[in-house]
């Protein structure tokens, strides 16, 4: 027993001492790269803007750091992703390190020409993850998006991202969208992807100083702005407000957003608010004619009510549910009329015909885009249920005397 | 074969980590598209019968391994050819085991580390758990047996909370109707995992229970693909038929989407910890069978005195037997099952039976020893 005690000494004490020190990373030694931007150059290159994260003064919060910026933006020219990033260590004096990227930011102008030749480096790295979210600088280049500080999230990458999910929750004009659906999108010949657009609304030459940080409106500061259809790999449109909500709404990705119609005669009179949504695609073939139904049923609330209406009679409900219903419906119709009459399919319903019908999508598959969406019968049947009427039953206008 | 006694519950988490082991990680049967899962399913059915198969012939021959009752059957010399070349087989499936371990852990996560320390690491471990024997072995495999379920619930409940499963990705079913179902059944699925349980035959001697074995190992393998299948279907639901096509490790993929309250993110080290576990035991029970198998076809007495010097072997050849991961795969996925599995797994096991199905009807009643 003597003899074994050394021996598990000297593999214990070798544990600890010689595990991993082949590959070692200096906390110190590495540049944390938050976001990624894309853009092409003038003479075909392309310039990567790297957003790395100045730790120092990001934790301190106000007492201690907060002395000097957030971030550092660094640019790179060359050819491919790859050596874009290897030639950025001839300007970092750090490591670039990707794995905590949480943003691809691509240039307007590149994702117009297309995009096809980055994403693969994108998803073959094992330090870059396929969850990390991409927009387009849209009216710009990624490197003044990504130079424009913020005030609230200090790291703008952040602010960006907060941004587009919060956007998708509350209104349904924004779909959070990473880099793996983006791919996915691609490679269906029964769906085309989107991505976000994100502008710069003020001066960017003073966005990406310390002026902006120090005033209550900020010079420049960054908005989402739209949602891009994408096919072949190139930008093609741009589409915002309601026909941005279709789409959110045939993923199923809105969670709420708001409705007016107008009542007696009176324009957006009532608003209606979307708390629960969930929409449902039937593909079906019509005398051999491939057609789609689309259901969405939602559940919500009267939000605002601007003129005498009594909405604790369940009568008046039952007609606003049908106006609500027609008014959804013909929002949707509007918004699957315009990618049809552009021709991209950025629903999917050709993925739901392949689910269904997979024989006859060998045929449709080839001009999906062209032919079958295109010609697609569409019907859309909107479910609307209005479930209260938050804290007033009757709006304060019926009980005015002078009304 | 040595002096050693397992019981059933230990049979059935050597032969589930076994068979789950480095399988779950990588692709099985995504040839047939969003039909993989049958395809898992349908080689669990048949690879049911070919263990029932090789339990059959254990039951012939009580207290004897596979190298052993091959000479019986065969007689000396055609059996003890049949032992070596079982031995030779066990041999080269751990070093393709072990090749995938090191190129696994190379790719996602060790890139800068040579291949050799990795796989000497590994084999280090691997040998001395050999030379402890086989009831260290399947005490070891209790242990972690448990941990990985955990691992595995804990997985699976954070992909369905984090929302990512889409049932919508696993249709069409039957898209090519059900040939391509059975074309990869039979080339693939039905050899690999489930045909790999002919490694067995070289451990099921030491069961204290033997006749309870039969159902234990039934229900192990049901178990482990089950598992597997289920793996299979969360993984297309999740990334998609393509994705799983193009992607050696589609689990890793899977895991790295895993994103729940802001926090539970970036959870690779699940399938790192699954990874190295499953493979030490595949690894360990192939290595053993072909150490024991040798001890016993060169008569040795003390299987440990193998285990060192073979050890060596095992890494090397996990060095040689491909230049690239490319090729590696492409011979595992065209090559093995062929020329392989389907002669030690189907043909061989088959032919043996037949031939001892006669040899003990003639001698009746009399038991063999």
């Amino acid at each position: 027993m003597k003899t074994k005690y050394p021996l598990l000494i000297i593999c214990i004490i070798s544990t600890v001492l010689i595990s991993g020190c082949w590959g070692k990373k200096e906390l110190t030694d590495i540049a944390f790269i938050i976001a990624v931007g894309l853009d092409k150059a003038e003479d075909g290159d392309y310039i990567a803007s790297f957003q790395i994260v100045n730790p120092g003064n990001v934790a301190g919060s106000a007492q201690s750091g907060g002395q000097g910026l957030p971030v550092a933006v660094y640019k790179t020219k060359g050819k491919d992703l790859v050596s874009l990033a290897k030639l950025g260590s001839k300007r970092v004096s750090r490591r670039l390190y990707f794995a905590h990227t949480n943003l691809v930011v691509i240039g307007e102008e590149l994702a117009k020409e297309g995009m096809l030749d980055l994403f693969d480096a994108l998803e073959r790295d094992k330090e870059f993850r396929i969850t990390t979210s991409i927009v387009i600088a849209r009216n710009g280049t990624a490197e003044d998006l990504l130079k424009i500080l913020t005030p609230i999230d200090k790291i703008p990458a952040n602010k960006i991202i907060k941004t587009i999910l919060f956007t998708e929750k509350t209104i349904g004009e924004n779909i959070d969208v990473n880099v793996n659906d983006v791919i996915t999108g691609f490679v269906s010949p029964g769906r085309e992807p989107v991505i976000n657009g994100f502008s710069i609304y003020g001066d960017k030459n003073i966005g990406g100083t310390m002026t902006n940080l120090s005033s209550t409106e900020p010079s420049a500061y960054l908005g989402a702005n739209g949602l891009g259809y994408i096919k072949n790999g190139k930008l093609v449109d741009w589409v915002t407000g309601d026909n941005a909500k279709t789409v959110g709404f045939i993923q199923n990705k809105t969670r709420s957003t708001s409705v007016q119609i107008p009542w007696k005669g009176k324009e957006n009179a009532i608003v209606y608010s979307i708390q629960n949504q969930h929409t449902d695609s039937k593909p079906s073939l019509q005398n051999g004619k491939p057609s789609i139904t689309v259901n969405i049923q939602s559940e919500g609330i009267i939000a605002q009510a601007d003129l005498p209406i009594d909405l604790t009679d369940p009568l008046v409900l039952n007609k606003l549910n049908q106006q609500l219903e027609t008014a959804i419906e013909e929002k949707v119709l509007q918004g699957i009329k315009r990618a049809q009459k552009d021709r991209y399919d950025v629903f999917g319903f050709g993925e739901m015909f392949y689910r269904k019908y997979p024989r006859m999508w060998n045929d449709m598959k080839k001009n999906w885009n062209d032919a079958g969406f295109k010609n697609l019968q569409i019907k859309v049947k909107a479910k609307v249920y209005i479930r209260r009427s938050e804290l007033r039953n009757k709006p304060f206008l019926s009980n005015m005397d002078n009304n | 074969m040595e002096n050693a006694k397992l019981t059933l519950y230990q049979l059935f988490v050597l032969i589930l980590l076994f068979e789950t082991g480095s399988s779950i990680v990588i692709t099985l049967g995504i040839d047939a598209n969003q039909d993989a899962w049958m395809t898992i399913l349908l080689g669990l059915a048949l690879g049911l019968i070919l263990f029932l198969v090789y339990y059959q012939l254990s039951s012939y021959y009580p207290n004897k391994i596979l190298t052993q009752y091959a000479k019986n059957i065969a007689g000396p010399f055609l059996g003890s050819i049949i032992g070596y070349l079982y031995v030779i087989y066990f041999m080269y499936l751990a070093a393709r085991v072990l090749r995938d371990f090191g190129e696994l852990l190379l790719t996602f996560a060790y890139s800068e580390t040579p291949l050799i320390i990795i796989n000497a690491i590994m084999v280090l471990t691997i040998v001395y758990g050999v030379s402890k024997g086989i009831e260290v072995m399947a005490r070891t495999g209790e242990l972690f047996f448990i941990f990985l379920y955990l691992l595995a619930i804990v997985g699976f409940f954070l992909i369905l909370f984090a929302g990512l499963i889409d049932i919508n990705n696993l249709k069409p079913m039957f898209a090519n109707g059900i040939e391509p179902i059975i074309k990869v059944t039979l080339k693939q699925t039905m050899y690999v995992p489930f045909g790999e349980v002919i490694v067995f035959s070289m451990i099921l001697p030491y069961l204290n229970h033997f006749k309870k074995g039969r159902k234990i190992g039934l229900y192990a393998i049901s178990l482990s693909g089950i598992n597997l299948a289920l793996t299979t279907v969360i993984n297309v639901a999740v990334l998609g038929v393509d994705v799983n096509k193009r992607s050696p490790f589609p689990l890793l993929s899977t895991i790295q989407l895993i994103k729940v309250a802001e926090f539970l993110e970036r959870l690779d080290v699940f399938f790192m910890l699954a990874l190295i576990m499953g493979c030490f035991f595949k690894i360990s029970i192939y290595f053993y069978a072909s150490v024991v198998g040798i001890s016993d076809l060169l008569k040795v007495k003390e299987h440990k005195k193998l285990a060192f010097p073979l050890g060596i072997i095992l890494i090397l050849v996990s060095m040689m037997i491909a230049t690239s991961y490319p090729e590696h795969i492409k011979e595992g996925l065209n090559f093995v099952p062929l020329y392989l599995h389907l002669p030690m797994q189907v043909i061989l096991p088959l032919f043996l039976l037949v031939v001892s199905f006669f040899r003990n009807r003639k001698k009746g009643t009399k038991a063999d020893k």
